[in-house]
């Protein structure tokens, strides 16, 4: 599909200003503006043809949020491009919205109703933002002036946290889109389009305290106006929020969860791209630098439009795995300029500003259609960065992990030379392929963890018969792939979050239960890892590691794995407080892992399952 | 283009007091009120002549507010100079500045130039803090100081200009250690060891904004 000038759509002009709006609502500005104004007006999305629309909208008629098959229908739309007149609508169905609005006992109207009172108060309304700014600035500094900073006058209907988050609020609504129809400058629409944003954003923050108002949500909830009324952003705001699912992981106080998302988004990419997350790290950037733009608003600041809201469908329906998936997307796409930069201003400006020509609909769409993304995948790197974060709290009792790439290899490649280029490549494979393992084992002995904490106990739930006997036929055949940590730091670090780890947490983040410290204080493995990694080979992790086995590295290290030897079995939790917190976690991963082998299973092909149940 | 040093700057200070539209000013020399939210950091660069050499700024404008404090603290490693900004109309503002200089101590180099900076001086009738009390301030801690106004272009030359001729003299006295990037110094391409001493001739305005 080729490109296509938006000014053959629906123009929208805003006559006394002079502005011209793109189809979706984006102010086409003038040349010399165009370095601030970063939005591309060429959008190439799909138009799908009105059958398919007919077929949609019976879909989203006949709507079932738990059905599969709606699921991987909509999919199938979402693969045709969603057309941008229904695409409130499927959203509203993928987040299932009348479903939190039923269920909670909150009332959007009367919270507004109640905001009300202390907007009065300071002599504020929504539908003058900037005089309402200027109003909260004096208010604040009365209050701090009256040496009151954290208490007002009893009779006031407001606290000086109020006057604080609805300044801050203000302060952002021209801040978020200023150059879209609905928010920008003094038109009746645009001060509707700010006095909504101001509501939800207010009644979200009231709504939910412990999230309140942070920077970044002005976007996410504006572009949920954009596609749907006042209140359905609201509560669809409130399920992207709080559902774990979705964002719940990213939006806090603190600013502490965006951070350990952009250290699993690290770990993941290290997994995925050894070399360019190498080359990125070499010149200084860090992760949190790009990851925190990108995740906090959504990729809206991609320049073109209809590429933002064909992530957001995808985000709609998968969550924050999507985000995950886009963020590695992005920068597979720009991995061959990135490598050419050697400078962190250069290289990040580029990760901020994404290009149009990789970030049009055309190029991107198909690019993030292709790159697969497990959740587990994620879940698993998580798990990784708990432990090595808490690793890192232990302090000096533990050995530094060893750095992944082996000296040996690093000096081959640079003794070697210019002409040579195919040489230094293989080696340059070899380096990342050892880094792959490296990650990779790691992910494995996660996963491993996993699945023998399920199998471990006995009334929860059991393991089929078929995967014992595999475990049973496998063959002994000894071989250790290589590992960056040593067994004894591995079992240390388990033993210590075996004994810390609360089950509400393991059920969110996930964990590395299974070994127990002895009366002496020393550690000992309770796990029965060869018949962990037995199972590696017939268990989901197994079947989706040789689903994915296109990629030799993991192939190799999968091969490994699976020729361990038996050993010993596996001895019960010691006390009953860690059995306790061990049931919590089993039940939380074996709700887990069913139902992603579920997911897996139906989508690998039926000869592949054949084979797959040869095998065992 | 090339250049003589590059120094590395970090615009820090609450959200809200300007410190996008100072950049702004200083690179594009014009004020647009209506720009995006800074989530993380931004970008801006610019060439100045100090003493007859080409110095490039490179100019790191970061996110205000409090969550994304300990993200911001990532930047200064390796900053040359800084600006913190607080806005005159805004007492909470200029309150602040305490926990910003002490992050900026802490997780700076130890030569790092400091210019305080009191924004939205054109807002004279909404003032809130005396200029008197902003240069107190910067005397008991050492700083450089300046009012400035992004909105009408009002001394955001001479801060940015100041603060690199403050780290230019650093240089010739021998405190920053150049060929340690770290610093936030870099020697450029048209570096010549000459050791003239400082005339300060303002700034060419050859490059605009945007990135290297």
């Amino acid at each position: 599909m080729g490109r296509r000038r938006s000014s053959t759509f629906s123009i929208k002009r805003r006559a006394t200003e002079g502005l011209v709006f793109d189809e979706f609502g984006f102010a086409q500005t003038k040349r010399k503006d165009q370095k601030l104004q970063h939005r591309c007006h060429d959008y190439s999305y799909p138009q799908l043809n009105a059958r398919r629309v007919k077929e949609l909208c019976e879909l989203l008629s006949y709507w079932n949020g738990s059905s599969f098959i709606c699921r991987s229908q909509i999919e199938r739309f979402m693969r045709m491009g969603i057309p941008p007149a229904l695409r409130g609508r499927v959203w509203k169905c993928l987040l299932n919205i009348d479903k939190l609005r039923e269920s909670s006992a909150f009332n959007y109207q009367k919270c507004l109703d109640e905001i009300r009172g202390p907007l009065v108060d300071l002599g504020v309304s929504e539908y003058g933002i900037i005089s309402a700014i200027a109003t909260l600035n004096d208010t604040e500094n009365d209050l701090g002036s009256n040496q009151l900073p954290s208490r007002c006058p009893p009779d006031l209907a407001y606290s000086s946290a109020d006057v604080t988050i609805f300044r801050q609020i203000a302060l952002d609504l021209q801040r978020s889109f200023p150059t879209h129809r609905t928010l920008m400058g003094e038109s009746p629409e645009a001060i509707e389009g700010q006095a909504k944003l101001f509501r939800v954003l207010i009644a979200y923050a009231k709504y939910n305290p412990k999230i309140g108002y942070s920077q970044g949500m002005s976007y996410i909830a504006a572009v949920l106006l954009m596609h749907l009324s006042e209140e359905e952003a609201f509560w669809a705001l409130g399920v992207l929020l709080e559902k774990p699912k979705y964002l719940s992981e990213l939006f806090d106080l603190s600013g502490e969860k965006i951070q350990h998302q952009a250290m699993v988004f690290h770990q993941f990419f290290k997994h995925r791209k050894p070399q360019l997350s190498k080359h990125i790290e070499d010149v200084r950037v860090s992760s949190i630098h790009f990851v925190m733009p990108w995740f906090l608003t959504l990729f809206t600041s991609l320049p073109c439009w209809d590429s933002v809201l064909a992530i957001w469908d995808l985000i709609m329906l998968h969550g924050l795995s999507a985000v995950f998936r886009t963020g590695l997307t992005i920068i597979q796409l720009l991995e061959s300029r990135l490598m050419n930069l050697t400078d962190e201003a250069a290289v990040l400006p580029l990760l901020l500003r994404v290009p149009v020509d990789v970030s049009q609909h055309c190029v991107l769409l198909p690019a993030l259609w292709s790159t697969e993304v497990q959740e587990w995948e994620i879940k698993c790197m998580n798990s990784l960065v708990l432990e090595e974060t808490e690793g890192h709290h232990l302090g000096k009792m533990e050995k530094p992990i060893p750095p992944p790439l082996p000296t040996k290899v690093k000096e081959q490649e640079k003794s070697v030379d210019g002409p040579k280029l195919e040489a230094k490549n293989s080696v340059r494979k070899d380096s990342s392929v050892s880094g792959v393992k490296n990650v990779f084992t790691r992910l494995v002995r996660m996963a491993q963890c996993y699945l023998l904490d399920k199998d471990c106990q006995s009334g929860d739930s059991k393991p089929s018969p078929s995967h014992g006997c595999s475990a049973r036929r496998r063959s002994s055949k000894a071989s250790r792939t290589t590992s960056s940590i040593t067994q004894s730091q591995i079992r240390a670090k388990r033993s210590q979050k075996g004994v810390s780890q609360q089950g509400s947490v393991s059920q969110t983040r996930g964990t590395l239960p299974g070994s127990t410290p002895d009366s002496d204080g020393l550690v000992k493995d309770s796990r029965p890892e060869p018949a962990a990694f037995r199972r590696m080979g017939s268990g989901p992790v197994g079947r989706v590691a040789r689903r994915r086995s296109s990629l030799p590295p993991r192939v190799e290290s999968l091969r490994l794995l699976r020729t361990r030897t038996p050993q010993s079995p596996s001895p019960s939790p010691s006390s009953p407080a860690q059995t306790l917190a061990h049931q919590r976690r089993k039940t939380a991963l074996s709700r887990e892992l069913p139902s992603r082998c579920h997911c897996l299973n139906k989508t690998t092909n039926p000869l592949r399952n054949t084979q797959e149940s040869q095998l065992i | 283009m090339a250049y003589a040093y590059l120094f590395k700057y970090i615009i820090i200070g609450d959200t809200g007091v300007g410190k996008s539209c100072l950049l702004l000013q200083f690179t594009d020399k014009r004020f647009q009120p209506v720009h995006d939210l800074t989530i993380g950091v931004e970008f801006g660069a610019r060439m100045i002549t100090i003493d007859g050499k080409q110095i490039k700024l490179q100019i790191w404008d970061t996110a205000g507010q409090e969550s994304f404090r300990s993200i911001t603290r990532s930047y200064y490693r390796g900053a040359a100079g800084a600006l913190l900004v607080y806005d005159i109309t805004r007492r909470d503002t200029f309150n602040h500045l305490t926990t910003w200089l002490e992050d900026a101590r802490q997780h700076s180099n130890s030569n790092m130039v400091i210019m305080l900076i009191g924004n939205k001086s054109d807002l004279e009738s909404r003032r809130e803090v005396k200029k008197e009390e902003g240069e107190a301030f910067a005397r008991e801690h050492g700083l450089i100081f300046m009012e400035t106004s992004a909105k009408t272009a009002s001394n955001v030359e001479e801060a940015f200009i100041n603060t690199a001729k403050e780290i230019y003299e650093k240089i010739q006295e021998g405190v920053f250690d150049i060929n340690n990037e770290a610093n936030g110094i870099k020697i450029g391409p048209q570096h010549a060891t000459t050791n003239s001493t400082l005339s300060g001739s303002q700034g060419g305005q050859q490059a605009g904004g945007g990135c290297c």
